[in-house]
Formats: structure tokens, sequence, C-alpha cells
């Protein structure tokens, strides 16, 4: 796992991370600080994290240490066990806070208070801590006790009923219920709101040399994704319902199925939209005064469609995709997952990071949405295998000598 | 007393987002103290020329897609393409910290300011180049919106329901994601220049940031060779899981239960302590194979009750819940709002508007800047004569010649 990139010259190298974290939320917001070069210690409970059985397992074969959403949210992290439920275990896990500048958590508002963890007791012992509390709806407000996950999270926050976005609309609304994109989608918006909240946080830290507490719910998360919709309440009070055409904002801007799949065509300012025309032969129908301009061809969306459906549906995406991006016009094909990762920009920006989940199996991750200058940020580490590096971090940064630990293990504690 | 100032201040930010990923993120960083310059031009307006306007009547400070992403910067309005302008945005990146640009890749090197340029100007600078696809590769040329990024990724192809086509997340999804990361990868850079002296250019890439938001599907695929199907709302082990109708038209509630205990506390509310009996009903894994049956009969209670009640006879039993809001929902939400996430601006056309604010609140600071979003060229005075040094006399010239407009 060794790299040829200095972890010296890695943007948080330095930076000293602990994660109380499950699941995906306080879990990818720790992995994204890792990432860019701070040390991450996990820290899990005897059970280990509900993300270890999850999978996808090699051959559905459960194994804590090779579920696939594990092994994505926890790379280049250290892993030790503590039981918090006793009093040793909680005072170990305090004194491992001792050389940290970030706890990052997501447990329920509360818990971290009666475990004596909360950002008060913690800030009088260590002034520069910062601490980072995920939460579905926050620290504070009427929901604060609230039960949710990602279904909820992203339901309140809005982004289901939102779902489908422009150009896209349900045909039936009474059958087709809002709709949860396929992933943790409130969840990871939280992780990275939570990862941004803490690099302000350390910024901040640098004026005044304190720590603070970072407070981000999952629910605003998401509903800051949907600034342009919430625009058009604001102006003109309406909301934009799932069924109906309230606009299609200027056309065309859709996907279409083709020969073999679908194909994306965008091709809504006035230049694209002529050079569209000329890949498409240049039809009669394309002199039509209906089709003259943006608004023309969103009010006539419906008889436009059809024509330009039977140019797509004889030809393949790629033939499309290559005629348009030859005009400069942003069409794509649209690809399946196998497609997506093993299209040729993909392959040449080496997006995906490889890791040998089990002796010649390998799987593939996504690495991180941007890179500093020309190469991806390297995989350091695999993510740990449960209680891995217990030992290693009780003795190094704790000083507990090799009885010491046989002892803590005996009673549980580790 | 402590100097309490918001964490990017002093940070100069020049600003030439499109559309809206960039805008997103240099807003993030304005509202937490940056000052952000955005540079636009009277030939090509971008967002001022898009719609809602306030009282649906077009012009070019009553954009709401603008005013909404703009907020807390500062505009200047300059002719990029003239000699006399492209060099004062020479002078303007020489004085500056961080410039940001999502333009078509190759478009900043035509204009003389890709990185290398930057460089002689501002050795430390940190520049964030954001793309559909990124810099580098075969398709770096290749432009594209949010719908095309999701189709791109893989992310439409996994999200829908199970007979139904693939679809298109909610607003403009990839665009505040991908938004959101290039505010973290800002941040970290600005760590480390305060390390080492030392600038970065980032690269940041649309598709790259949805495909991170599918492990499992990649994992599966290169693991076990599957392709994921559309599931709709299902969830591989939680049941129920999904949502629901409510009454009245489109009105919704989302469950999800997660545990036994959950699942007892909902059969007690809906009435019905005999489902925990049921041998479909009674495990985790029966009850995901018995989904169809389970979500009809939960419809029978939901379908009698509004969403809000609903969510208060759930939550007040432990049961996970809560409606499906509607942007208008969200605006009026008593606990975002007092929690403080919907922001109440004044703009001098488009009137007092609500906004999203930041998603997190941080201890000790002072509050996030909310100004409104700039006039068109409102700052142009302040950028050539405060910031620049240029005495009023040359300003004026520099107007009369069309360079600043």
């Amino acid at each position: 796992m060794s790299s040829e990139v200095d972890v010296r010259d890695l943007p948080l190298h330095g930076l000293r991370v602990v994660e109380l974290g499950h699941f995906v939320s306080a879990p990818y917001c720790a992995r994204l600080l890792a990432d860019s070069g701070a040390e991450v210690i996990k820290v899990e409970g005897p059970e280990g994290d509900e993300a270890r059985r999850r999978g996808p397992f090699p051959d559905d074969l459960p194994d804590p240490n090779r579920s696939g959403l594990f092994l994505y949210l926890n790379v280049n992290k250290l892993g030790i066990t503590l039981d918090l439920r006793s009093s040793l275990g909680r005072k170990l896990f305090f004194d491992l806070l001792k050389d940290a500048d970030i706890l990052v958590e997501n447990n329920p508002p509360g818990e971290m208070d009666s475990l004596g963890l909360d950002f008060h007791s913690l800030h009088k012992e260590y002034s520069r801590l910062i601490v980072t509390s995920v939460t579905p709806f926050g620290q504070t407000g009427p929901y604060r006790d609230y039960l949710g996950d990602d279904l909820i999270a992203a339901n309140m926050g809005g982004l289901t009923y939102a779902t489908p976005g422009i150009p896209d609309q349900v045909n039936d609304p009474g059958q087709e219920p809002p709709l949860r994109p396929a992933t943790y989608v409130a969840d990871f918006t939280a992780g990275i709101a939570a990862s941004v909240a803490t690099m302000l946080a350390v910024l901040a830290r640098e004026w005044d040399g304190l720590g603070r507490h970072v407070d981000v719910s999952e629910q605003e998360a998401v509903a800051s994704t949907l600034t342009w919709d919430l625009a058009t309440t604001s102006y003109l009070g309406l909301i934009k319902r799932r069924g109906a055409r309230l606009g299609y904002g200027l056309m065309p801007n859709c996907y279409l199925p083709c020969k073999d799949g679908y194909v994306v065509i965008t091709a809504i300012t006035q230049e694209h939209w002529l050079a569209l025309v000329e890949v498409m032969g240049s039809p009669d129908w394309a002199d039509s005064e209906l089709f003259s301009d943006g608004m023309g061809r969103s009010d006539n969306w419906d008889a436009l469609r059809l024509l330009i459906l039977e140019w797509t549906m004889a030809h393949t995406g790629r033939e499309i995709y290559e005629a348009a991006q030859a005009r400069g016009i942003p069409c794509y094909p649209a690809n399946e997952v196998s497609q997506a990762i093993t299209s040729e920009q993909v392959v040449a920006r080496r997006f995906l990071r490889e890791t040998e989940v089990e002796p010649g199996r390998v799987a593939g991750f996504p690495g991180l949405p941007f890179r500093f200058g020309d190469a991806p940020l390297p995989l350091r580490m695999p993510a740990p295998r449960l209680g891995e590096h217990t030992n290693t971090l009780l003795s190094e940064h704790l000083g507990y000598t090799g009885p010491e630990l046989a002892r803590l293990r005996g009673m549980g504690v580790i | 007393m402590m100097d309490r100032r918001l964490p990017l201040e002093g940070v100069r930010v020049v600003d030439f987002g499109q559309a809206v990923a960039v805008p997103f993120a240099t807003q993030m960083l304005a509202r937490m103290g940056a000052e952000v310059i955005l540079v636009e031009t009277h030939q090509r307006l971008g967002n001022r020329e898009w719609p809602p306007f306030a009282e649906d009547v077009r012009g070019l400070n009553r954009s709401g897609l603008f005013n909404s992403y703009h907020g807390s910067k500062l505009s200047f309005t300059v002719n990029l393409r003239t000699e006399a302008g492209n060099g004062i945005i020479r002078d303007l990146i020489g004085i500056s910290d961080v410039v940001a640009e999502n333009y078509s890749t190759g478009t900043m090197e035509r204009l003389g300011l890709g990185y290398r340029d930057l460089l002689l100007l501002r050795p430390d600078i940190i520049m964030l180049s954001m793309s559909a696809l990124g810099r580098s590769g075969p398709m770096s040329h290749f432009v594209g919106y949010h719908s095309a990024v999701l189709m791109f990724s893989g992310l439409a192809a996994i999200t829908g329901y199970p007979q139904g086509h693939p679809r298109i997340l909610g607003s403009v999804f990839p665009d505040p994601i991908s938004g959101m990361y290039a505010v973290f990868a800002v941040l970290g850079a600005l760590y480390r220049r305060s390390r080492t002296g030392m600038g970065q250019y980032i690269d940041a890439a649309m598709t790259e940031g949805m495909m991170t938001l599918m492990p499992e599907a990649i994992a599966d695929y290169t693991l076990n060779g599957r392709e994921p199907a559309r599931v709709g709302n299902r969830d591989p082990v939680k049941a129920p899981h999904g949502v629901y109708p409510c009454r009245g038209e489109e009105a919704w509630i989302a469950i999800s239960v997660g545990s036994d205990s959950q699942w007892d506390a909902l059969c007690d509310v809906v009435g019905h302590p005999e489902w925990t009996r049921d041998p479909r009903f009674s495990e985790p894994m029966a009850r995901t194979q018995h989904q169809e049956e389970l979500d009809a009969l939960l419809e029978g209670w939901t379908r009698e009750r509004s969403p809000h009640d609903a969510m208060r006879l759930l939550q007040n039993a432990g049961v996970p819940a809560g409606p499906s809001f509607t942007t208008a929902d969200l605006l009026e939400d008593p606990h975002l709002r007092q929690r403080g996430f919907i922001a109440d601006v004044d703009h001098p056309e488009a009137g007092r508007r609500l906004k999203a604010s930041v998603p997190w609140q941080i201890s000790d600071l002072p509050p996030v800047n909310h100004r409104h979003a700039p006039l068109i060229g409102q700052h142009n005075c302040y950028v050539l004569c405060e910031l620049l040094g240029l005495p009023p006399q040359e300003a004026e010239r520099l107007v009369e010649e069309g360079v600043i407009h």
C-alpha cells in the first residue's frame, strides 16, 4: 500500500482526528479528512461499526472485515475497539483525545452528554479540541430528538419530493411516491458538509487557538442542495410539483431512449440548438417557427420531443454523443454502473482505487472527486480490521504495557 | 476581549463561476467571511438571465437563480477580451488568494489565465477548476450539465422504480455536491498554505463526485459482477422502508423501521399489535420478504392522517418517520426556522426573499454573512479604486472605453 506521494505534502498532514462514528455520515467526514492527510483513529465498540454488516460481501458471504461499504468508508484510518459503557473504556477514550485536534461523531443528541463526553466537558480539558457532531436534525430545535435515518432525512430535507429533477417528471404521481436516490444521500451529503465545517473550525482556531463545536444537520445538508427550487418558491410562490409541467425550462434539456439505451441531449442555448439541428441532418421541421427559440421549444416540447426521438432511436448513444460533442453540444450516453467505471475517462484518471478484499480478489472503490495537481490522493492504508490497531495505539500513544493490555482485554474493555 | 471573526476573513477569491456548481461553492466561502469578487461581463450574463424573476418581471438584478447562488459576493464587470480588462484581472489575481472557475476545459488558458499563468502573478495562488469530467483524460474537453453528469456517472441508472426509467435526482443535485467537495478542497489548500506557504491547483470532476456516492454498486460490480437493479425506496434489510400516501393530494410520509423494538412500537401506534406475532412480519428478514403486503396494510393507516400528524404519532412512539417536505414546507418548517437555517435576505430590487443558509452551526463565531447578491457591476469602483488603487480618472476612462461596463 506504499505510495510515492510524500505524506507531508498532503493538505491536512499533521492534523489528528478521533472518530466515534458509525455507518456513513461521520465515518465519511473522517475519511475525507484521512484521505487529505490527517491521521484518523476510528473508535468502534466491541460489536464493530454497523457498516461492517452491510456488505456487499464477496460471494455474499458476510464477514465484518470484508463489507464493501465499510472498506470504502474507512480507508486510511487506524482502528481501535473500546467499550465506552465501562468507565475504564471512557477513560481510555478521553486519554486518546489528548493529542487530537478533532473529534468526529454521529451519536444521537444527548448520548455524548450521558457518556460525559459532551463538548463542554471536553472543552474544559482540551480547549483546542474541535468536536464535529452529525445528526439527522441537529443539536437544537423541536425535532432534535426525533429519530431519523437516511430515508427520513432525505424526505425531510426535501430531496425526495424534488426527485425527479429537471427535465425528468413522474408519469403518475399517485403510483410513484417521492423517491430516494439510490444511495445514502443524506448521510453522504451531511458527511461532506461536516468535512467543510470542520475545516472552517480548524481555520478559525488559527485565530484564537480555541476548539469549537460543529453541529451538522442531515436535514439541512439535504435542503441546501435545493437552492434553486427554494428560489422558485420564494420568488414566485410556486412548488415544483412532481407530475406537473411547471415549465420545462429551456429545451431540449432531456434524456431520451436511443437505439441501445438512453442519451442525454442538452442544447438550451441558441448556438447549441442550431448546431444540434445540423447534427440531426437539418430536417425540414427544424425550420418551424414553433421551435425558433428556447421558450418556443419549451412551450412545444411535447411535439418536439417526438421529432427528436425519431432521430435518437435511429442511432446509438455513442454515435450521438460523438457527433454532438464534436460540435461542443453537451450530449452523453447514459451509463450503467459497469459502463461508467470502465469508461475511458474514468480509467484514464485512475479514479477507482483497487483494494484486495481477500487473496486474489480485488474490489474497486471510488476515490476522491478532486485532486491536488495531477495525481489522485493516495490510498495509504486499507480500512482496519476490527480492533486491528488497538494494541499498537494504546502502547504507543498511551504507554500501556503488554500485561496491562492483556488485563484490559480480559475485562472486555478493549 | 477575543477577536471574533468569521473563519475566512482576509481570504480574497476571484470567481469566474458559471451555472451552479462553482457559484454554490464560492457563496459558501463568502458566507463564511471570504471576500468573493464575481467577475461578470455584459457579453454573457449567465444566471442573471434565468428564471425565476421577482414578480415574474425580467431584469438583471431580479433573477432568483442569480440572487440565490451569488449572495454575499461582490460584482465586478469587465471585458476580459480587451487587453486592458485582462490586465486588470491579472492585477486583481495578484492580490487574491483563490481563483475559482468552471469554464469548459481550455478556456482559462485561452484567456491567458491558466494555472501556469496565474503562478507568475501569484506564486502561492490556489486555483479551483471544476468540470463535468475533470481537466485530464480523453473526455476532459466535454461539457455537461447536471442531468448529463447523473447519466454519465451511473447514479441515474440505479435510481428509480423497478419497472421504471432511470431517474434524474432532484433539483441540480450534482452541482451543490460538487460545490461542497470543492469548498473542502479549497479549505484544505488554504490550511496547507498556512503551514507551507505553497499554493495548489485543484482539479474537481462532477461525475466523480456522483460516483463517490455509489460505493456499494461499484464494489458489488467489481467483486461479484452484478449490475444493481432499481429498487425504488426499498432497503435490503429494513422493512417497512418507504414513502406512504397520507390524507390529501401529494401528501406523503416516510417510515423506516430498523429494529424489532421500532417494529413493535409501529404496530402499537397503528393499532395492530397482532402484526408482531404474524409470521409474515415477526422477523426482519420475513418483513423484507413480505414488503408488498406490509406496505398495503400500513397505507391503510397513513391514508387516514396528515403527514405531520403521522410524524408526531410515530416519532412519539419511537418510530423513525417524517414527511416528504416540499420547498414550501422547508421554508415554513418551525424546526429549520428555529435553527436559523432559513435566512431572510432583503435585496434592493428583488425584495425580501427566503434562502437556505449553510448546513452547519459552529459555536462562538459571528453570524454567517448573508449580504444580498450584488447588483450588476455594483463593486466596480471598489475593485478599481480601493483594491487596485487606480485614480478615479483612470477608472472613468476604462468605463468610457468599454473595458469596465
